[in-house]
């Protein structure tokens, strides 16, 4: 059996990158005529979370339901750490934390809670 | 050598270069080439290995002076980490996609010498080299690049199990104890500043992080041996295993890391690294338990909840659980007192060689190895001693065995 997300999610989410990405170039340019930091920075604190949210905005047919929701979550992660330049480290560390929500969300969360998100979120 | 002064847009362009460039050879090269499912392992092994290492070679380079970067951008502990990915891409899949069928050898010395040898000058202010920075480079790529090339090589092939497993040993210690440690100190303050601190509590910790990690690298060594795989879940086991350290905790990798970080934390006197340990914590409970109910689960649907209702994730206990008892042939002269107290080993009194067997497993052991496999049916303690000694054992017999039949690239 396969797994994937609901489409107006990844959706939702990769319009919500694509407007973060382009916040953040713009921020890149202007930062050229000052001190550049932000357009050095720029592969490596945009561009390389950017591939890897598109990387798995495109992942089909996961093989379980837990496969999808750790897609998700980790699209949201990514997608703070390229919205929130500040915090992407404290993000990047506590990557961690997002496959433990879904393990609690999996293992403890109420049965009609899981139930009623999974019909949402799960294709 | 060629001494060039290149504009500063220039410079800029080819910082972007470093990270963006490599990125986009691994992609160009992953779809010309249909690399196969394997391939893509082993080069996501090699950026894994080339990380950790190149971190720790241009950390020593930045220290002993060899180089230094410039523009303050992006760094962690003098290093910028766009640059450090961007090798670890580069001489880690990008090239191992380019050149699948060349030896790591003749793809590194034309770049040693055609490349870093004329340019590498006149990099300023991208880096500014320093006295002996070409015996710098040259140990860079001994130790960082060239095998993390063989590891993708190795991977992809299924070939040199042990030193696959070594080098990948190698990238988890130096994730756990520079680069994470790095990191959270970028993120929360504090400093190495090793040479300031008492020689006294610098042995202290070297001893336990030392034996803390005896417990983490002997799992390695009996998923090896045992199970026929990497650490790594996409390079799995073939065979579940539940002997030596795993007859003692099921989870003794995080285990380890999770003390090496209490003991790193309390030698740095830096809270936050004690508490990554919690963060061992997390990943075992969102990312190992998932990986259990998925794959082992599925391919051990008999074995695995046997073992993991007998055996504790994170404390160790004191006898190993052993479901089938191994058998140990032994002179009665050579049984040392401890084993005569084991657990879950028939020991049979004959003459020849010692000789271990496990119950389920394909291969035996024989000499001092059997002796040492025997004593981690006593207790965790005798455990933690043996594999500490079979770590050795095991690593020279095999080191002399390569040298006496040397590697080969390509079969």
């Amino acid at each position: 059996m396969q797994f994937s997300s609901q489409s107006w999610i990844i959706w939702v989410l990769s319009a919500c990158a694509f407007l973060a990405v382009g916040q953040r170039a713009f921020d890149a340019i202007r930062s050229l005529s000052t001190d550049k930091t932000a357009f050095l920075a720029f592969p490596l604190t945009v561009l390389v979370p950017a591939l890897a949210f598109l990387f798995l905005a495109t992942r089909k047919n996961m093989l379980s339901a837990e496969g999808v929701l750790m897609q998700v979550g980790t699209m949201i992660q990514l997608l703070l750490i390229i919205s929130l330049p500040g915090f992407a480290l404290y993000l990047a560390l506590g990557f961690p934390v997002v496959f433990l929500v879904i393990e609690l969300f999996e293992t403890r969360a109420p049965a009609p809670f899981r139930t009623w998100i999974k019909t949402r979120v799960i294709a | 050598m060629i001494n060039l002064d290149l504009p500063e847009p220039l410079m800029l362009a080819l910082r972007w270069l470093l990270l963006i460039g490599p990125i986009c050879l691994v992609v160009f090269m992953t779809f010309v080439r249909r690399t196969s499912t394997r391939a893509k392992i082993g080069g996501l092994f090699a950026l894994l290995y080339g990380v950790p290492v190149i971190f720790i070679t241009h950390s020593i380079a930045v220290h002993f002076g060899w180089w230094r970067y410039g523009w303050d951008v992006l760094m962690l502990d003098g290093l910028p980490v766009d640059i450090i990915i961007g090798g670890a891409i580069l001489f880690g899949p990008g090239l191992y996609f380019t050149f699948p069928k060349v030896g790591p050898l003749m793809i590194c010395l034309p770049i040693i010498i055609g490349l870093h040898a004329t340019v590498f000058s006149s990099l300023e202010p991208l880096v500014y080299a320093g006295p002996f920075w070409f015996a710098g480079v040259v140990f860079v790529f001994v130790t960082a690049h060239i095998p993390a090339i063989y590891l993708a090589n190795w991977t992809a092939e299924d070939r040199h199990l042990p030193l696959r497993c070594a080098l990948l040993a190698i990238m988890t210690g130096g994730m756990i104890l520079a680069v994470l440690p790095a990191l959270i100190m970028q993120a929360m303050g504090g400093e190495w500043a090793l040479s300031e601190r008492p020689i006294w509590s610098t042995i202290v910790a070297a001893l336990f992080i030392g034996l803390a990690s005896v417990v983490g690298l002997s799992a390695n060594q009996m998923l090896c041996l045992q199970g026929g795989g990497t650490p790594i879940p996409l390079d799995p086991t073939k065979r579940l295993v539940r002997s030596g350290i795993y007859a003692y905790v099921s989870n003794p990798m995080q285990l380890s890391a999770a003390l090496i970080w209490i003991i790193l934390g309390l030698y740095l006197q830096n809270v936050w690294i004690v508490a990554a340990a919690g963060m061992a914590w997390v990943f075992v409970q969102g990312m190992v338990r998932w990986h259990h109910r998925n794959d082992l689960l599925a391919r051990f649907p008999s074995g695995w909840p046997d073992y993991k209702r007998n055996v504790p994730e994170w404390v160790p206990c004191w006898t190993p659980w052993v479901p089938a008892p191994a058998k140990l042939k032994i002179r009665d002269a050579d049984l040392w007192p401890p084993l005569r107290r084991a657990t879950g080993l028939e020991i049979e009194i004959g003459n020849g060689p010692p000789r271990y067997e496990l119950a389920e497993e394909p291969r035996a052991f024989t000499g001092l190895e059997a002796r040492l496999f025997a004593m981690t049916h006593t207790n965790f303690a005798w455990a933690v001693a043996a594999h500490a000694a079979l770590l050795v054992v095991l690593a020279v017999k095999h080191v002399s065995a390569l040298v006496s039949r040397p590697i080969k690239a390509h079969p």
